[in-house]
């Protein structure tokens, strides 16, 4: 009999080491690293113990956001899977909206920081929930507002709503 | 290994790459905004106003069924100085509305994308109430007596052309079909062939009072069966 696999003994983790644009490690589990297509991409032609990934755009405090970030998600899905299988009634998904609403609610920087480190790591959830809030706050803007936002110089010839 | 904090560079206007910018962000906006950040820069204009960026936030707002025109309705008017009829558009957003004014008696023609398309007297006018942008084309040349007349509007997504179509049928088996295309230098008319035409095909479809019968080549959401050569087109 081959049954002799008990899950309740869990294997060790397997980890994979983020090293941030101003040089600080960050382990962290391989799958929670695997929600970034580019590591994605290229870890099955890595050797085990040369997992570790030079990150040369992203800074340690948006790395931390963004590890923050891909373990929720990570840890959502497998309790949003785990109450599917047991059919038991879950609103495991309005939850992590709410906390994706919650996560990205940051100052301007930051959420620069954030779409950019997205972008460059292509997060697609990430960096579309970034795009989305970028975009909520420009929304309504004026044209001058928009200007000084992107820092863009008026070279425009009309601007019918300058006086508004 | 360096280690010790360095202190991350902030900027005060941080730079978003372009193709971040207008095709990740910007593409979201509803066609209001896009309309006033047009005069944000010559860039941001001449961006927004590309075939590219209108045909991604085109397709976006069709996959997330966004689009911004809920309805509109038809205020047809007539006393002893003039008569006129006016197409008002309702938005989404808000109790916002504006209306299209136009000299004579008009009837739809049909919509597609977000643009309508009206048949005037004189012509076909064709307006897209998120940019508020009008377009006129002359009728083509005036069909035989006693034949039914029937029009449609829609996309050609093999071209990425706008056109409207004329089909008239008449005694026998005699049929005609012209088509003009939008945004071409020439606006002229021309003949088209098509397959199999027959009566049937000239039936109403448009809600509401027509004056002319309509012709259910396209609805606004389908697309143009365009498969037998660029200027022609099968019926389904």
């Amino acid at each position: 009999m081959k049954d002799s696999f008990n899950p309740s003994i869990e294997p060790p983790k397997k980890t994979v080491t983020l090293v941030s644009s101003d040089g600080y490690d960050f382990e962290v589990e391989e799958e929670v690293a695997l929600e970034s297509q580019v590591i994605k991409d290229g870890f099955e032609d890595k050797a085990v113990d040369d997992r570790e990934y030079l990150l040369f755009n992203v800074h340690s405090d948006t790395l931390e956001l963004i590890i923050k970030y891909c373990e929720k998600h990570v840890s959502s899905r497998k309790s949003i899977s785990a109450a599917a299988a047991s059919s038991s009634s879950s609103n495991g998904e309005e939850a992590l909206k709410e906390w994706d609403e919650h996560f990205i609610s940051v100052d301007t920087n930051t959420l620069y920081d954030i779409l950019m480190a997205a972008d460059y790591l292509n997060i697609k959830s990430l960096l579309d929930l970034a795009i989305q809030k970028v975009a909520d706050t420009i929304h309504g803007r004026s044209p001058e507002q928009i200007r000084k936002k992107f820092n863009i110089e008026n070279d425009s010839i009309i601007d019918p709503w300058a006086s508004e | 290994m360096v280690k010790g904090k360095i202190s991350k560079l902030t900027t005060p206007n941080p730079y978003i790459p372009h193709d971040i910018l207008f095709f990740g962000i910007l593409v979201r906006l509803p066609a209001k905004s896009l309309l006033r950040f047009k005069c944000v820069s010559k860039l941001w204009y001449a961006i927004l106003g590309e075939p590219e960026f209108i045909k991604a936030h085109l397709t976006r707002t069709k996959e997330q069924s966004t689009s911004s025109i809920v309805g509109f309705f038809q205020v047809k008017y007539k006393d002893s100085k003039k008569e006129g009829c006016e197409y008002i558009f309702v938005n989404k957003e808000g109790p916002e509305y504006f209306a299209v004014q136009t000299v004579k008696w008009t009837s739809r023609v049909g919509d597609c994308n977000g643009l309508f398309c009206f048949r005037s007297r004189s012509g076909f006018e064709i307006c897209n109430p998120s940019t508020r942008e009008f377009l006129y084309r002359p009728l083509p040349p005036p069909p035989p007596p006693h034949c039914l007349i029937s029009y449609g509007f829609g996309f050609d997504p093999l071209k990425n052309e706008y056109k409207v179509v004329q089909i008239v049928h008449g005694e026998g088996n005699f049929h005609r079909c012209m088509v003009c295309t939008l945004g071409a230098n020439n606006c002229s008319w021309k003949d088209i062939t098509v397959a199999n035409i027959g009566r049937k095909h000239l039936v109403d479809s448009t809600p509401g009072p027509v004056a002319f019968p309509c012709f259910p080549i396209w609805d606004g959401n389908s697309e143009m069966n365009n498969t037998l050569s660029p200027d022609t087109f099968s019926l389904s």
